[in-house]
């Protein structure tokens, strides 16, 4: 057996295992309709109560910075919710993309290239979980001491748990972290002392900016992706 | 000389040069872990064979095999064993002192 196919093989190997997390990019993609359907959920609820409640002269940001504004039912159901769905839509889209070729897991160390600044793998998990305590701190210190929104921001907390073990993947810890965050400042918003509403448009703006930059990332994975399965088909067979 | 070189052919690991337990070792080495699936994919194997091949390697110590489940699939996995790593290794040590030196230009 000559050692260009061994060495074929083995970088095929290694593509493969590069590009099969989060769901060989499609994840991603997932993550993204899914922090966009509660921005828009977010933004209809705050421009129907823009056009009840304001004043004919306020403007809509205006109208959100003077008001206190406490969020619907549904949408802090669908914000607690959005971490788990998410998670487990990931897990379902990785399902899918290993039963057709198996999985195959890199060794952590070479998983990113040397050239690319490595940041640690607990870094989101770790920082969603000290903002949902933080968030969650601050409706306590407000008097509301374990009221609804303060068990959904720990269980979104005890959730990350889950995802920052099971995955040490930096796109689908950073998708998880991007849906995750807003989510918190939604809930968090249920605070009646608090006036989040105006700032979470400002967060969920920012969120949206960080996950377009991932399905970017998302779609190249996926081309890479593509590209090694047709490789793949096309391998000869070794000698029985 | 001859006879040192007949000795060092004599020598190499039967285990690692058959070509299926070849192709299987060097894919598992690229990786942490390998699921039998992909395995197929790769080398070209029938079920069987790789089956019977992975069995052989996991009896000398150079793979480990997990099982576990997809859902509702059954899913094997492997990966290299550090003693399998080094048996390789020597392999390709050994293979590379049977080439003929290539002539300097």
């Amino acid at each position: 057996m000559d050692s260009d196919r061994l060495t074929h093989m083995q970088d095929v190997t290694r593509r493969y295992g590069k590009y099969r997390p989060c769901g060989a990019g499609l994840g991603v993609l997932w993550g993204g309709f899914l922090l966009g359907a509660l921005a828009l959920m977010l933004l209809e609820w705050a421009w129907h109560e823009y056009g009840v409640h304001a004043t004919a002269s306020q403007t809509l940001w205006r109208f959100l910075r003077d008001t206190r504004l406490t969020p619907p039912g549904w949408l802090q159901l669908a914000a607690v919710i959005s971490p788990f769905v998410a998670w487990l839509g990931l897990v379902l889209i990785q399902q899918w993309v290993d039963g057709r070729f198996g999985a195959v897991t890199l060794d952590a160390t070479s998983e990113c290239p040397p050239w690319r600044p490595r940041g640690p793998q607990w870094l989101p998990p770790v920082m969603v979980v000290v903002l949902a305590c933080a968030l969650g701190g601050v409706m306590v210190w407000d008097g509301q001491a374990f009221s609804r929104g303060v068990l959904a921001l720990l269980a979104i907390a005890a959730w990350t748990l889950v995802w920052g073990r099971a995955s040490r993947d930096r796109l689908t810890l950073l998708v998880m972290f991007a849906v995750s965050v807003p989510s918190l400042y939604v809930i968090a918003s249920t605070d009646p002392d608090a006036n989040f509403t105006a700032g979470n448009l400002l967060i969920f703006a920012t969120y949206l900016l960080l996950m377009i930059v991932l399905i970017v990332q998302g779609l190249t994975r996926f081309r890479g992706f593509l590209r090694v399965s047709a490789e793949l088909s096309t391998l000869r067979p070794v000698e029985e | 000389m001859k006879d040192t070189a007949l000795k060092s052919i004599l020598d190499v690991d039967r285990m690692i040069h058959e070509p299926a337990r070849l192709a299987i070792l060097t894919v598992l080495s690229a990786a942490e872990q390998v699921e039998f699936l992909f395995l197929l994919k790769v080398t070209g194997l029938s079920k069987g064979n790789l089956s019977a091949q992975a069995q052989k390697l996991e009896a000398a110590g150079y793979v480990e095999t997990t099982k576990g489940f997809r859902g509702r699939v059954p899913v094997t996995s492997f990966r290299i064993t550090p003693a399998g790593r080094k048996a390789l290794a020597a392999y390709h040590t050994q293979m590379r002192a049977f080439l003929p030196k290539q002539p300097s230009k």
